[in-house]
């Protein structure tokens, strides 16, 4: 559980140690106060990247050359460790120290595992299949570190394909890239499949939250059926008139099917949100079964967006469940019957409430 | 930032530009360079000045050569049923380090990239394609980069060797020597485990 987060410099939070130690700390103020920086800040410890811009740079605050954010990390039995993450505006100025010690990434990454549902997360899953793809990998990505990997060669090999159609390349050229497309995609694939499966497991276990869930399939929506070595062969033709890639993960989909309807595309904001919410509860129980040691870390931004009172009651009481849970809200008082630690911040400035 | 002199400045902008060196590093070597002997620069002048003059490319592989034949090429105990091609010179030298290897390299002078406008024909591929024809070759072993461009540019010449009667192989990507599985990521340990043999197999 992360007890303390420390900012320098970031964004319009004064410099200053918050205290974070409770199961749920909801943090309560008007807009653009800072509620939403001190997400970020936790969430850029655990993850080292920001849930609302591409680039965590951008958190640093006006005027400064570098921003630091420390968390101090409880483990079981009282063990302690602080991560450090400091970020300059130039490339490649990014160091990350544990207990100290400088580190590289991949010993970084993992010590907090962390998952965001940002407020305008639901208008971006219904109108952007990229969107729904991004968050499908993201998970993946947590779960099998060689999806990272298999992404980047995926999207280097299209790249080289698409070029090829569009300068009009003969089959020869087109076939070894072919061959890579078809092994890192299926892969790609397999692993979001696998995501999904789990989803679906847990999916129906929140029914305060999102009755549909018991109700609701998860569909992973291939943009051609079959394998994608022999499909990549069939819209060859297709793909050279079009001069680009038409078949792939890169085209694939996901759905939440009600009744064959997708609830993503097609649901209300409140059905939306209710549905993401569940799914990334799925998520944490999938973590939590992985790594029983270290306790994750969700961010709810902007918690009240799109879900009346019991729906918002269920869900933070269900995400106290499983992880720390970092809740922000304009309206004051929310779920007191969790007895959350309550912040306000005004004018970038953290305090407590009561 | 405070300028440096120029003659140092002038060099430290050179010095950037190759490869593993940033503006730091670079400003190291200018001030020790600065410290030294007018001859021992001189000299350094020299050997960089004879590079473009005295190098050249080794006719039959491509690799860096200081007469018509690369010093492998010109070797007789080295044996010639065996191809290795690679993408660059400096990886003929890393697997020279090793001493694991006795037959002849060819180097291409990069990998397919689209993207960057490379396509086959800017490869020496068509003369490994000559070397192969000319028969006495049995095996082939594509050892260009694990990138993705690296593994096309195999893919593509696997191909086009496909109907000659040579073996065609890859170096297995693996484990590291000393290495723990818990640290090997899971691209490389797939890839292992899907060309694992058995421990009791002869080369």
């Amino acid at each position: 559980m992360i007890a303390t987060v420390e900012t320098r410099a970031f964004r319009n939070l004064r410099d200053a140690v918050v205290e974070l130690e409770a199961r749920l700390v909801v943090v309560e103020g008007d807009n653009a106060q800072g509620k939403t920086a001190l997400l970020e800040a936790a969430y850029l410890a655990a993850t080292t990247r920001s849930f609302r811009t591409r680039d965590p740079r951008d958190a640093i605050a006006h005027g400064a050359a570098t921003t630091i954010v420390r968390a101090l990390v409880r483990g079981a039995s009282d063990s302690e460790i602080e991560l450090e993450i400091r970020l300059g505006r130039d490339r490649g100025t990014r160091a990350f120290f544990v207990g100290k010690s400088p580190v590289k990434l991949p010993e970084y990454l993992g010590l907090v595992p962390a998952l965001a549902l940002a407020g305008d997360s639901v208008r971006a899953m219904k109108g952007s299949p990229a969107e729904r793809r991004r968050f499908m990998d993201r998970a993946a990505a947590a779960a099998r570190p060689g999806h990272i990997r298999d992404l980047g060669d995926y999207r280097r090999a299209l790249g080289h394909r698409n070029r090829l159609l569009r300068d009009g390349a003969p089959d020869r050229a087109l076939a070894p890239w072919d061959e890579i497309l078809a092994r890192t995609g299926e892969a790609i694939r397999s692993r979001r499949r696998r995501e999904l499966a789990s989803w679906q497991h847990e999916i129906g276990a929140w029914p305060e939250l999102f009755p549909e869930g018991a109700a609701a399939r998860l569909a992973y929506r291939q943009s051609a059926e079959g394998p994608l070595a022999d499909a990549l062969q069939a819209s060859r033709a297709d793909d050279r008139r079009l001069r680009q890639t038409t078949v792939g993960p890169h085209r694939d989909d996901l759905a939440v099917e009600l009744e064959g309807v997708d609830l993503l595309r097609f649901g209300s904001a409140g059905q939306v949100r209710a549905a993401l919410a569940a799914l990334t509860l799925a998520q944490l129980r999938a973590i939590r079964a992985q790594r029983a040691d270290s306790e994750p870390l969700l961010i709810l931004d902007d918690v009240d967006t799109d879900l009346d009172g019991g729906r918002q009651q269920a869900l933070l009481e269900a995400a106290t469940r499983e992880a720390q849970t970092l809740a922000s809200t304009t309206e004051p008082g929310l779920a007191s019957s969790l007895a959350p630690l309550r912040l306000r911040v005004a004018g970038g400035a953290v305090g407590r409430v009561g | 930032m405070r300028p440096l002199p120029e003659p140092i400045e002038a060099l430290v902008a050179r010095l950037v530009r190759l490869p593993g060196i940033g503006r730091r590093s670079a400003q190291r070597l200018a001030f020790h360079l600065a410290r030294e002997k007018p001859d021992e620069l001189a000299g350094l002048a020299r050997a960089i000045e004879a590079l473009p003059r005295e190098l050249q490319t080794c006719t039959r592989c491509g690799n860096l050569a200081a007469g018509e034949l690369c010093a492998i090429c010109s070797d007789p105990r080295r044996d010639e049923s065996v191809i290795c091609v690679v993408e660059q010179p400096e990886n003929v030298a890393a697997i020279e380090r090793s001493g694991a290897f006795r037959g002849v390299y060819h180097v291409l002078g990069g990998a397919i990239s689209p993207l960057r406008s490379v396509g086959p024909d800017d490869l020496r591929i068509d003369g490994l394609l000559e070397r192969v024809a000319a028969g006495g070759v049995e095996e082939v072993i594509l050892a260009t980069n694990p990138t993705v461009e690296g593994e096309a540019t195999a893919l593509y010449i696997a191909r086009q060797l496909r109907d000659r009667p040579v073996r065609v192989t890859r170096p297995a990507t693996g484990i590291p020597v000393g290495g723990d599985l818990e640290y090997v990521d899971e691209a490389t340990l797939s890839r292992a485990l899907a060309a694992r043999r058995g421990v009791l197999d002869e080369d």
